[in-house]
Formats: C-alpha cells, sequence, structure tokens
C-alpha cells in the first residue's frame, strides 16, 4: 500500500500532466474577453459611484493636491488673522508691562487657535521678523513658510519631499499674528472707551498666571501673564462672531533663521506654482467657493456657518469630500486655488455693513431658499445668493421678508429635532421570471431598527412603474397606502414593537421588458425596500416563462447580486447585470 | 503575488489592460482546473467563461478574501459544483486528453504514461465530488484549505477531513494498479 505521501505526490504529477495539455483555444479566449469586457465597461457606468472614494484616496496621495488643500487652509487662516482687528486707551503700569513683550519681541514661538471648544485646529507659529514657519495640526506631513515681504508662501510636504510656492500677491501691508496684536493693542488704548479689568491670579494647569481684561467696542482681549516676569502665556482675542487665542507663547527664543529660508532644500522637488490675487475680491469668485464647499466639501449641501473657525476646520473635510470627486490633478489644484481665491470676497469684505449666511440645511441647487446676502458699497439694494447659485437684487422690503424667512427657518430648526433613528433592515429577494413576461419580486424583508412610536413604515420599490401586490407578517395581511411612483406606506401592526419576528413579505411586480437592456441580459436595480445593511437577490426563470440564461440555458436559477454591510445601511446599490434572454 | 496585488489595484480602477492580464496569466489554471472537476472540456470552457464574466461584472466592487488565484479557482470550483447541481451534466465521461509530454516522450514511456493517466483518472472521477474537488483545487491549484474552506463555507478540518477520505480512497482504489 502507497503512503499517503506517496499519493498526493502521485496526483500532483498527474494534474501537472494533465494541465500541461490543457490550453484554451484562440475562439475560447475571445469569447471570455469580449465578454467580460463588455461586462466589465458596463459594471464601471453603474458603480461610478460607489468607487469614488476609493479613486480620490489615490487622487490625494498626489503629492500637489496635498499641498494645494493645505495651502488653502493657510492662506483662510492668513486672511482671518489679517483681517481681525480691535483697539484701547488708559494702561495701567502692570498693563503696560504684560503688552510690553508683545510689543517690543523680534521672535515668538506660539499656538494658534481659531473659535472655542475642543478640538479646535492649532496652528503653531515660530515668527522671526517678516518670516513665519508654520505648522498645522491637521495637516502634520507639511511645514509652510511664509514670507510676508515677498508675499509669498512655501509650502513643504516632508512625507513625499515636495514643495510647492503659492504667490499671495494683490495683499497691502500683510502681517504676522503678533504684529496684528501689536496694531491691536496700540488701536486698543487709543480708545476713549478703553478699559483694562486685572482679574488677579488664575491658575492654568496648576501654575499661577496674572489676568487682565481689556474691552472696548464689542471687542475683549484677555491675557494671562508669568506674574513673576509680566511674560504673556495666552492672549485670548474676542468679538461677538469671532475668537482667537495664541497659548503657550514664547518671547524672544534664539531660532536657526535656516529654518525659516524660502529656498527649497535640495532633496526636494518642486512640483506646482499657484497663486491667489488678493486684490480680486469679486461676488462671481466667491459664489465659485460656495459651490465648491457644498458640491465637494459638503457632498451638496451648503455648510452651517462660514467663518474663519470652519474655513481653519475645513481641511479633512475638503480631503474627505474631494474623495468623493474626479478630477485629473491639476483640476484638483485649480478647484483648491479657486476655492481659496474666493474666499477673500468675505475675508475682505468690501460692501456696506455686514454680510449674512443663512445656508444651514440648504441643499445645493435649491433656488427657492436664499444662503448669501450682503449690500454692496454704493447701493441702494442687496444683493441675495440663493441654493442654486443664482444672484438677485433685492430692495429694502424684500430683504425684510428674506431675513423674516430665514429667522422662521432657524427657529424651526431648533424646536423640530430630525429623528435620529430611521427604519433599517435586512433583505433577501427572489425575483421570479412568470409565464406571464412579469418579475414577481417575493421580498423577505426583516426590520431591525424601528423609529420610535411608528405606526407605518414608508418603503420604495427598485422601479417607480413597480406594483405593490401584497404585504404580509406571517399569514396576517398589512394594508398599504399608495403614494405614487412606486413608494408606499404601509401600516405597522399595533403589537408591532412587541413582535419577536419582525420580518414582512412584500410581494411586487413589474414586466420584465421595464428593465433595462444590457450585455447580454437586462440591467436590475438593487434597491432595499427600505435602508438594509445587508441584501441578497436570486433570480428564478420559472417553467415556460420564455427566458433562459444567457451562458447556459439549462441554468434556471442565478445568484447575480449580495451585500452585506452591518456597519452602514444603505437603500441603493447601483445595478448588475441579469444574464437572461428570449428563449431561441 | 505583488504582481497580482498591482493587477486587482488596476482592475478595481478601471483597467482593461489588467483584466485582460489576469486572464491571460490563469486562463489555463482555471482551465485545467474546470476540465479536472468536469471530465469536458465544453463544459470547463463555460465554466471559466461564466466565471470571468462574473468577475468582470464585479469591478470595482471586487472584495478579494484570498489571493488572485485562490480566489478564480474556487470560482471555477463553485460555479462547476453549481452547474453540476443544476443537472446540466447529463453524462459523465472521461475526456481523451494529449498527453505527449515531456515526461513521456519515448513510445514506451508515453503508453505506460498513457496507461498510469487513464487508471488516475478513472480513480479520481470514482470519488464522491466533494473530495475530488477539494484534491484538485488543492494538489492542481495550489489553493490552500483556509480558502477552499472560506469559499465552501464549511470548517478548514471538514476540509481536510474530505481531502483525506479522498486520498485514502484514491489510495485503495489505485493501490497494486498503478506502477510506481
Amino acid at each position: 500500500m502507497k503512503a499517503a505521501a506517496n499519493i498526493e505526490k502521485l496526483i500532483k504529477k498527474f494534474y501537472a500532466l494533465k494541465k500541461s495539455s490543457v490550453a484554451t483555444s484562440a475562439s475560447l479566449d475571445k469569447r471570455v474577453l469580449d465578454d467580460a469586457l463588455a461586462a466589465y465597461e458596463e459594471s464601471k457606468k453603474t458603480s461610478s459611484a460607489l468607487i469614488e472614494p476609493n479613486i480620490w484616496r489615490i487622487i490625494m496621495k498626489s503629492k500637489m493636491i496635498k499641498l494645494a488643500a493645505a495651502a488653502v487652509i493657510i492662506i483662510a487662516v492668513l486672511l482671518g488673522l489679517h483681517y481681525f482687528g480691535g483697539s484701547i486707551d488708559g494702561a495701567s503700569v502692570a498693563w503696560a508691562d504684560v503688552v510690553k513683550p508683545i510689543l517690543n519681541a523680534r521672535t515668538v514661538i506660539m499656538d494658534i487657535i481659531v473659535g472655542s471648544g475642543e478640538n479646535q485646529t492649532v496652528i503653531h507659529d515660530e515668527v522671526i521678523g517678516s518670516r513665519i514657519r508654520r505648522t498645522v495640526s491637521n495637516m502634520s506631513h507639511a511645514d509652510l513658510i511664509i514670507d510676508l515681504e515677498q508675499k509669498k508662501l512655501l509650502a513643504l510636504d516632508h512625507t513625499e519631499k515636495t514643495a510647492v510656492y503659492i504667490g499671495l500677491s494683490g495683499l497691502g501691508d500683510l502681517k504676522n499674528y503678533i504684529e496684528i496684536l501689536r496694531g491691536t493693542i496700540t488701536m486698543f488704548q487709543d480708545k476713549p472707551d478703553f478699559h483694562v479689568e486685572n482679574k488677579g491670579i488664575q491658575k492654568i494647569d496648576g501654575r499661577d498666571y496674572i489676568v487682565f481684561v481689556a474691552d472696548s467696542n464689542n471687542q475683549t482681549i484677555t491675557i494671562w501673564a508669568d506674574p513673576k516676569t509680566a511674560l504673556p502665556i495666552r492672549i485670548e482675542q474676542k468679538t461677538p462672531n469671532m475668537q482667537i487665542t495664541g497659548d503657550n507663547m514664547q518671547f524672544d527664543v534664539v531660532l536657526d533663521e535656516s529654518r525659516f529660508s524660502m529656498e527649497v532644500p535640495a532633496d526636494y522637488q518642486v512640483i506646482q506654482n499657484a497663486g491667489i490675487d488678493f486684490k480680486k475680491s469679486s461676488e462671481s469668485d466667491f459664489i465659485e467657493s460656495l459651490r465648491i464647499w457644498a458640491k465637494i466639501i459638503e457632498d451638496g449641501q451648503f455648510p452651517d456657518s462660514i467663518n474663519l473657525s470652519d474655513i481653519v476646520k475645513v481641511g479633512p473635510k475638503f480631503d474627505q469630500g474631494l474623495k468623493r470627486a474626479n478630477f485629473t490633478q491639476q483640476q484638483q489644484v485649480d478647484v483648491a486655488t479657486r476655492f481659496g481665491q474666493g474666499l477673500v470676497f468675505i475675508r475682505f469684505f468690501k460692501g456696506q455693513g455686514q454680510w449674512h449666511y443663512a445656508g444651514k440645511g440648504v441643499k445645493l441647487g435649491d433656488s427657492n431658499m436664499p444662503i448669501f446676502w450682503y449690500q454692496p458699497q454704493e447701493s441702494q439694494t442687496w444683493r441675495v445668493i440663493y441654493g442654486d447659485l443664482t444672484v438677485e437684487d433685492a430692495n429694502r422690503d424684500e430683504l425684510t421678508q428674506i431675513e423674516a424667512d430665514s429667522q422662521t427657518r432657524i427657529a424651526q430648526d431648533i424646536n423640530v429635532p430630525k429623528p435620529v433613528v430611521e427604519f433599517e433592515g435586512r433583505q433577501m429577494d427572489k425575483w421570479h421570471v412568470t409565464t406571464s413576461g412579469d418579475i414577481r419580486a417575493n421580498c423577505s424583508l426583516t426590520i431591525v431598527k424601528t423609529p420610535a412610536d411608528s405606526a407605518k413604515i414608508p418603503i420604495s420599490l427598485p422601479y417607480s412603474t413597480g406594483k405593490l401586490e401584497s404585504v404580509k407578517i406571517g399569514e396576517a395581511v398589512l394594508s398599504y397606502d399608495d403614494l405614487g411612483k412606486g413608494k408606499y406606506e404601509v401600516v405597522l401592526p399595533a403589537e408591532w414593537m412587541t413582535l419577536n419576528n419582525r420580518t414582512i413579505e412584500v410581494v411586487w411586480t413589474i414586466p420584465i421588458t421595464s428593465l433595462k437592456r444590457g450585455v447580454g441580459g437586462f440591467r436590475a436595480e438593487l434597491s432595499g425596500l427600505i435602508p438594509l445593511t445587508s441584501y441578497w437577490l436570486d433570480v428564478i426563470l420559472e417553467d415556460n416563462c420564455g427566458y433562459e440564461n444567457t451562458t447556459d440555458t439549462n441554468v434556471r436559477e442565478i445568484h447575480p447580486f449580495n451585500m452585506n454591510n452591518p456597519d452602514q445601511a444603505r437603500a441603493y446599490f447601483g445595478s448588475c447585470q441579469l444574464m437572461i434572454k428570449k428563449s431561441q | 503575488m505583488i504582481e497580482d496585488k498591482l493587477l486587482v489595484w488596476s482592475f478595481k480602477r478601471g483597467s482593461t489592460d489588467a483584466l485582460r492580464r489576469i486572464y491571460e496569466k490563469y486562463k489555463n489554471d482555471l482551465l485545467a482546473l474546470a476540465v479536472s472537476l468536469s471530465n469536458d472540456t465544453s463544459f470547463a470552457e463555460d465554466a471559466v467563461h461564466d466565471v470571468f464574466v462574473s468577475f468582470a461584472q464585479l469591478g470595482e466592487g471586487l472584495k478579494l478574501r484570498a489571493n488572485l488565484k485562490g480566489y478564480l479557482l474556487t470560482a471555477v470550483a463553485n460555479r462547476v459544483c453549481s452547474i453540476k447541481r443544476s443537472k446540466y451534466q447529463k453524462t459523465t465521461h472521461l475526456e481523451e486528453t494529449d498527453i505527449s509530454d515531456a515526461a513521456c516522450d519515448s513510445p514506451e514511456t508515453l503508453a505506460d504514461c498513457a496507461e498510469k493517466y487513464e487508471l488516475i483518472s478513472s480513480a479520481l472521477a470514482g470519488l464522491p465530488y466533494q473530495q475530488r474537488e477539494i484534491i484538485t483545487l488543492h494538489l492542481q491549484g495550489g489553493v490552500k484549505f483556509r480558502t477552499i474552506a472560506k469559499s465552501q463555507g464549511v470548517s478548514i478540518n471538514t476540509i481536510r477531513s474530505r481531502y483525506r477520505y479522498g486520498l485514502d480512497k484514491l489510495q485503495s482504489m489505485l493501490n497494486g494498479e498503478v506502477k510506481k
């Protein structure tokens, strides 16, 4: 008797011999490749939406876009800090002591936080004269060196060893944060209503600091300083709409000047030049920024607000949003630059009074909803931008109505919270191709999540022309309302929440000829009756139905699709090919 | 393996070249496996065709749990099994195959090889399909037991047992008949 190892060896040898004698024929190659390539092309059309995130992940590895996106955020921050300003008068001796290092320091190291609350983006600045070396907490792979005199920014990506120069043309007297702060303090002190208060000693992280609060004309500056050296450690500037905090401040630290060079390091490759013209502040550029923000960053919806703190935080979301786009690399750079260019309009606003934003909850394309309005210089009317990004002029009465409507919307947002839980389930379909030429879909829908106090469950058929035939739970028939276009509301039984088995059996029909034709068969829309975490589809060709499997006429049951994603329920999964055709 | 990863990566991103290269790389392995499992060339060709078209349909949605080769081989095995279950294969017959091979180059050796070949073919054909499938996937396709177990939704121990039973049966059928 042969040992098991010998049998294995023998069979392996047999298979090797057999394999060497088997080869595909040219006709088989052609048949397979022709059909496979056709199916492949078809799949691209239907599933492109699903793969965009993957595409973008690859695109975002592009050296250019990382830096371009980073630069936009940096520019936005630069603009925000530049815009921020205020004023004062009547300093006390102690106040003068703590502001002295700010007014006289040659070098500064600090963290800048725009906005309040936790998880804010932290901008780390090292400042020497007119040059800043900056890192941003949500883009740690890059350093940015800003030359305020040359009005130029050099972004260095240390992961990719690449560099990009970005021109900051059109800016007048561009200052770093500490220079702005100096100007603010000086102006603040000159104001007649200036008032400064010594708040005494406060503890931060177990250490004592003396705190001064200075205010004037709705602006407040709070300084925390070392009580022994009078050196400020934290400075907080507040207006009704903005808060900027300089933290962990160190003054006159010796810094290595070579780290502030605008020369690209020898082993770095310059890959892209871009620029933003700060003199160019136009409504149309701003509308383009809104379009990019809504379409790319917020996936079709306008942001809740467009303040500086939102701009600073937009980086990671910009990345995620761009994952959904499908641009060439050059287009990506263009998008990032256009986004930054449009922000100039609100950061250097030249109209009368203030601009107003009301885009929260508005979808891009909604022509009825005003999202932004402002009054241009020397104009008697206001410019109103709507959700479809069209612009109209409004007189005072019209603007009053717009503002009132906007307030009503805000109130409704507060009063009517959106439901947290939606229906969610698992579904198994068996689509029977019947002798009458219809598809009769038997759907077994197990509902795993039900919103509280639900009396009805809304369901949508995959086809608007589909017809719901019956809904049952066990043997009990459930009634339903026809809402039109393949949508129905099924009345849940009163004891629904106490049922152990919440599986409902849904039957709907549609003529098979209503399905789109595809290569070698029909396209099936893959859509759940409700959002699903798993979906399974089988297709059964009933006897004498007049249809057969395209590739094998003897196969009467096919399984074209299944998906399982317990983490996220979805209602639509694209479409797939049903390899069936009319019988010969 | 790296090449396969690159091919899959390109395939998922819409490269028709990658699709062609995957087919060219594995077409003979797939066909040989299908022939071994079905003993019918035209049946095997259909199975390879169906699997590859289905594979192409997945496109960007492809999710590989095994390596590419293992994935395609188990898909072919499943396809063959599925067609068998649908009673497509009305008759089972051994295909006459040209085994003129470097190992059998003289008339005497060729005759001896042909005799052994026929015996082993018959023995394999006499195995229960489940056992033959595992033996073929493992010894011909080099597919790991773990991958086969996953594709069939059974435990790896079940696969190992079926494999062992199959070999035992082959051993008893071939004992004394196949000269070393």
